[in-house]
């Protein structure tokens, strides 16, 4: 049976946004990101 | 009595899962003692709208993150690769189970009251929302001082001269000027625990207060308004719905029309019709015991597992 365009576009769209949030959370972790998300601030 | 809690009545388990989120994000006891791992903790947001100007809470929230790095000229990848990781395995589950302004809104909903539907063209508005202030203008708009009357001014940052451009004060303006989630655990704690910021009080301070009051009035009457019309964070994870690894199908010939999930969803859709919506919480509402129509699975493809 043929697959739609959208049930093989849709698991690449899936694996593509894994990898890439995959690459940006290490990416963040090297250039030390997480000392600049800080809790403290007082917005009114 | 059914009626009122039909939000939990057929998934206790959600109820459980939020309240014991709420304190998890929001009730910081359990670090009390452990001001380290606190300190740890609030540097990792999570996928939920939650201030980290809250006093109790322990994580940090990734609409004020993404923007306060806009803010100082960098991108937050950190918070970008969670979103993209939380809503490729997930779509906007987290709103459902761990939300605790999403949670609060359901609440108010629970008080008797006629119930209205919310106009479908409103669920755009969020879009725009999350481009023009939490992207564009924590970019391009910031606030100047006269320095003769001392009269702050909002203006564009390409207008400031050159020189000017790098020191010029931006917002993070979603939090600045819309995030009810704020105003209730941030604004409203802060000043009436704090007496210096009570000349700090103005006009934007009301204007918040008063987006909080229609947001909570209007959650008594509608579903999740906040969530439906506003929230930036859901626009973001609800695009990832229909790819998501969590899905939801609908098996027509094993529905029998009871409209026990169109009572029981918490965004007031149809699951029947748009089960795989970006509106849709993955709240499970609608994947009910009594009902083998609508069926959780988890699947790359779009396959349906042969077992469900």
């Amino acid at each position: 049976m043929k697959k739609s365009a959208s049930a093989t576009i849709k698991p690449i769209l899936l694996g593509i946004s894994f990898v890439i949030g995959f690459i940006f959370i290490l990416v963040g972790i090297g250039m030390e990101e997480f000392y600049e998300i800080s809790g403290n601030a007082l917005t009114l | 009595m059914k009626q009122k809690f039909s939000f939990y009545v057929h998934n206790w388990s959600r109820l459980f899962v939020l309240i014991i989120a709420l304190f998890v994000i929001d009730g910081h006891f359990y670090v009390k003692h452990y001001p380290q791992v606190r300190e740890f903790l609030m540097h990792i947001p999570i996928p939920v709208l939650n201030c980290y100007s809250v006093p109790t809470t322990v994580f940090a929230c990734p609409v004020g993150t993404f923007q306060h790095f806009l803010v100082i000229g960098f991108f937050s990848f950190v918070t970008f690769g969670m979103l993209l990781l939380v809503g490729g395995l997930l779509g906007r589950w987290t709103c459902g189970w761990l939300c605790p302004f999403g949670f609060v809104q359901e609440l108010f909903h629970l008080i008797p009251s006629p119930k209205f539907k919310i106009p479908k063209w409103s669920r755009y508005i969020k879009y725009v929302i999350l481009l023009v202030f939490v992207v564009i203008m924590p970019l391009m708009v910031a606030v100047t001082q006269n320095a003769e009357t001392g009269k702050h001014k909002v203006t564009l940052v390409s207008q400031l001269p050159e020189d000017e451009q790098e020191f010029a004060q931006r917002e993070t303006w979603f939090c600045k000027l819309i995030c009810p989630a704020g105003t209730l655990g941030a604004g409203i704690p802060h000043v009436l625990k704090n007496e210096n910021l009570h000349e700090l009080v103005g006009m934007l301070y009301w204007w918040k207060i008063a987006l909080l009051l229609i947001v909570l009035i209007a959650a008594v009457f509608t579903r999740r308004p906040f969530c439906t019309v506003i929230c930036p964070l859901g626009a973001f994870l609800g695009l990832f719905n229909r790819i998501s690894l969590l899905k939801l199908t609908f098996i027509k010939e094993k529905c029998y029309n009871c409209n026990l999930c169109v009572r029981d969803c918490p965004m007031g859709l149809d699951p029947r019709k748009d089960f795989n919506s970006p509106e849709c919480i993955r709240c499970m509402n609608c994947v009910q015991k009594k009902c083998f129509a609508i069926r959780k699975y988890a699947s790359i493809t779009n396959e349906i597992p042969k077992d469900n």
